[in-house]
């Protein structure tokens, strides 16, 4: 029988990434420049945007009285838990009030009783993170050719985005709504065995950019739509379950928790850019299906073990199991000890 | 098909690529088979060469050409017994359904969260040619084909069970949850696909132009056993050729399993309809299932919670 030959990671692979530069920023750099992961590509002042405060409603007050009850004029600033807007109950009872969740300017009252901050501007500069050569400056983002480090998943969904790596659970572990802050706002969030819905829902609200966990219900996937895009990016390095994470996936992006990488949930993959300068990339010649052979590195397709990865150790014949299947069989090593299992649901790992 | 010429047919399905090798007298000499692989020449050519091919023609089953070979299958069939036979494929094409995990759920023995379920599947359908890990996984698939496949109308009076899942152990349960999706004639004949090999022997067959055989006996496909499907009166009499007819009565609402030996022959004598109706059997391994559950409609849904509900009381008669 011939097996799937999978790569988990894979060292040194030229690849194009894509900065994201904020409107109004600087561009310093030009087509054709080496980079490295210092280099800073843009710089300017910038707004994050703006936020919408449901004054009205929040006050149950009419959308036409919203002004009497603000304590800043338009034009005023206001600072993150300063009291914007306030309503005055009866003998002290049914007081409310509506505070800024962030520093700003009050720039307008909507005609339905929303009030608009826009957040005060501030310096911002965009670092490349990456090493290697800017091949295209475009209005909004710079391509960037580099060698990346990358760790493939078995699926993804999300678009390419890009986030400080962050180690978010220990492979066994689940990512819980508590492991996620408002700290983690363009983070990439690693690890674990499992994230469930109400964690997803706190990481899209927190800002979160990509999450790369080891498994997910697979209903859980399927509800952020698969092949659309909901805001962040999720990658599933096992498969679907409850799955811890491979140590050998876990322990080389726990080395890159800091730098800077770009998740894709297209390709299923978190690439992590080189930091170092290497003269020569590694060569590995591409094998797609090839006969299994002792002590290659195996992993088994089996989401009721809490290991996949192992080492085949022999190869058997044609047997029926005890609980009725017939195929050929294996024996391959885990950390735990030896187990036996259908030949056909191991892949042969390459790295 | 000319004399002395060995023939290596390849079937390529949506997750098993299957190799055979054919003597010139039509017998299976070597078989061999892996997972589809992306580039489908891959597995083609391993398979090929796993199975020493040099020289010999090749037939390389397509798409469109599959109908056609399981036609010649089932003509043979269908000739030698004189009856319509019909091939019920559980392939893998069927896990393209989204098919509610919900529906899965009554047909496991085991206690199952609805999301072990929509897991498996969801893994299944990333790797399509993984295999069951135990009896759970086993049964969360042969549920799910089975909810994936309309209710067959025709009333044939005999079956081909084809697909990958019936490489394994087939017991009484597995057979009884394929045969609820029969209209059922008064007495089927089943056959059971263990080798993947029927578009395979449709294949050769239709290049040998071979419709009729005087011994039914094509390596791969076994006979499972026979069904009988009552109504009304619940006695059957079997003749196995000795001193006395050996009666059986089923309950309203009952299935009984009688074993019996393989390649046994026997004649059946039951009524069904107000007709009397006598049969001649070739038993298979599994023997002889008698289903007494009358007066349902086919797709009457307490005809399948009925069906569960008794279905750890199976009745084997030793």
């Amino acid at each position: 029988m011939i097996l799937p030959v999978v790569k988990r990671f894979s060292f040194q692979d030229t690849t194009i990434i894509q900065r994201s530069i904020p409107a109004g920023a600087n561009i310093l750099v030009s087509e054709g420049d080496k980079v490295t992961p210092e280099t800073i590509l843009a710089e300017g002042v910038v707004s994050a945007g703006q936020r919408l405060l449901q004054v009205a409603k929040i006050l149950g007050v009419n959308k036409h009285k919203v002004k009497k009850h603000l304590t800043r004029k338009i034009g005023d600033k206001i600072f993150k838990n300063e009291v914007l807007a306030r309503k005055e109950g009866l003998f002290g009872l049914g007081k409310k009030v509506v505070t800024s969740s962030i520093d700003g300017e009050v720039m307008a009252i909507t005609s339905e009783g929303d009030v608009m901050v826009k957040f005060l501007p501030e310096q911002v500069r965009v670092v490349s993170g990456a090493r290697g050569k800017i091949l295209q400056i475009k209005k909004d983002e710079l391509v960037i050719e580099t060698l990346v480090h990358k760790v493939f998943g078995v699926v993804g969904t999300g678009r390419i985005r890009e986030g400080i790596i962050k180690i978010a659970a220990k492979p066994n572990e689940f990512i819980l709504e508590s492991n996620i802050n408002g700290d983690d706002q363009n983070k990439i969030l690693v690890g674990g065995a499992s994230i469930g819905r109400s964690a997803l829902e706190k990481a899209v609200k927190s800002g979160v950019r990509g999450i790369v966990v080891g498994g997910i219900n697979y209903a859980d996937f399927l509800s952020f739509g698969v092949g659309s895009d909901v805001g962040f990016t999720l990658v599933v390095t096992e498969g679907f379950g409850i799955l811890p994470m491979g140590e050998d996936i876990f322990n080389k992006v726990k080395e890159s928790e800091g730098y800077f990488g770009f998740v894709d949930g297209k390709s299923s993959s978190l690439s992590i850019p080189v930091m170092a300068e290497f003269k020569e990339k590694l060569k590995i010649r591409p094998v797609k299906w090839r006969e299994p052979k002792a002590n290659d590195l195996v992993r088994v397709l089996d989401e009721q073990r809490g290991e996949l990865v192992g080492t085949l150790i022999s190869i058997e014949g044609e047997k029926t199991t005890d609980y009725g299947v017939k195929t050929q069989m294996a024996v391959i090593e885990l950390k735990l000890g030896k187990i036996q299992t259908p030949l056909a649901n191991l892949e042969i790992v390459q790295n | 098909m000319p004399a002395s010429e060995k023939t290596f047919v390849v079937d390529q399905g949506l997750a098993w690529t299957k190799g055979f090798l054919f003597s010139s007298e039509l017998e299976v000499l070597k078989k061999s088979l892996c997972p589809t692989t992306p580039d489908p020449k891959d597995g083609v050519d391993w398979v090929l060469a796993s199975l020493g091919q040099a020289k010999e023609r090749v037939i390389l089953l397509n798409d469109r050409e599959k109908e056609n070979y399981a036609n010649s299958l089932l003509k043979l069939f269908s000739n030698f017994y004189g009856k319509k036979f019909i091939r019920l494929d559980f392939g893998a094409s069927l896990y393209k359904k989204n098919i509610p995990a919900e529906k899965i759920l009554p047909y496991l023995r085991q206690a199952t969260q609805i999301s072990d379920i929509e897991n498996y599947l969801g893994n299944k359908r990333i790797k399509n040619w993984r295999i069951p890990h135990n009896q759970k996984e086993f049964e969360i698939e042969l549920s799910y084909l089975l909810n994936s496949l309309p209710f067959e109308e025709k009333k044939p009076l005999g079956v081909i069970l084809s697909g990958g899942i019936f490489r394994n152990k087939i017991g009484p349960y597995e057979i009884l949850m394929t045969l609820n999706l029969l209209k059922p004639s008064p007495l089927t004949e089943i056959f059971v696909d263990k080798e993947n090999i029927s578009l395979a022997w449709g294949a050769c067959l239709k290049e040998a132009a071979l419709e009729d055989k005087s011994e039914l006996k094509l390596g791969g496909i076994e006979k499972l056993g026979t069904l009988i499907s009552l109504n009304g009166e619940g006695k059957v009499a079997f003749d196995f050729g000795l001193k006395e007819l050996q009666e059986t009565e089923v309950g309203k609402d009952e299935i009984i399993v009688i074993p019996c030996q393989s390649d046994q022959k026997v004649k059946a004598t039951f009524n069904k309809d107000g007709v009397e109706i006598k049969e001649s059997i070739i038993t298979g391994g599994l023997g002889i299932i008698i289903d007494r559950r009358d007066n349902l409609s086919f797709a009457d849904k307490s005809r399948t919670s009925k069906w569960l509900a008794y279905l750890g009381g199976l009745s084997i008669i030793e």
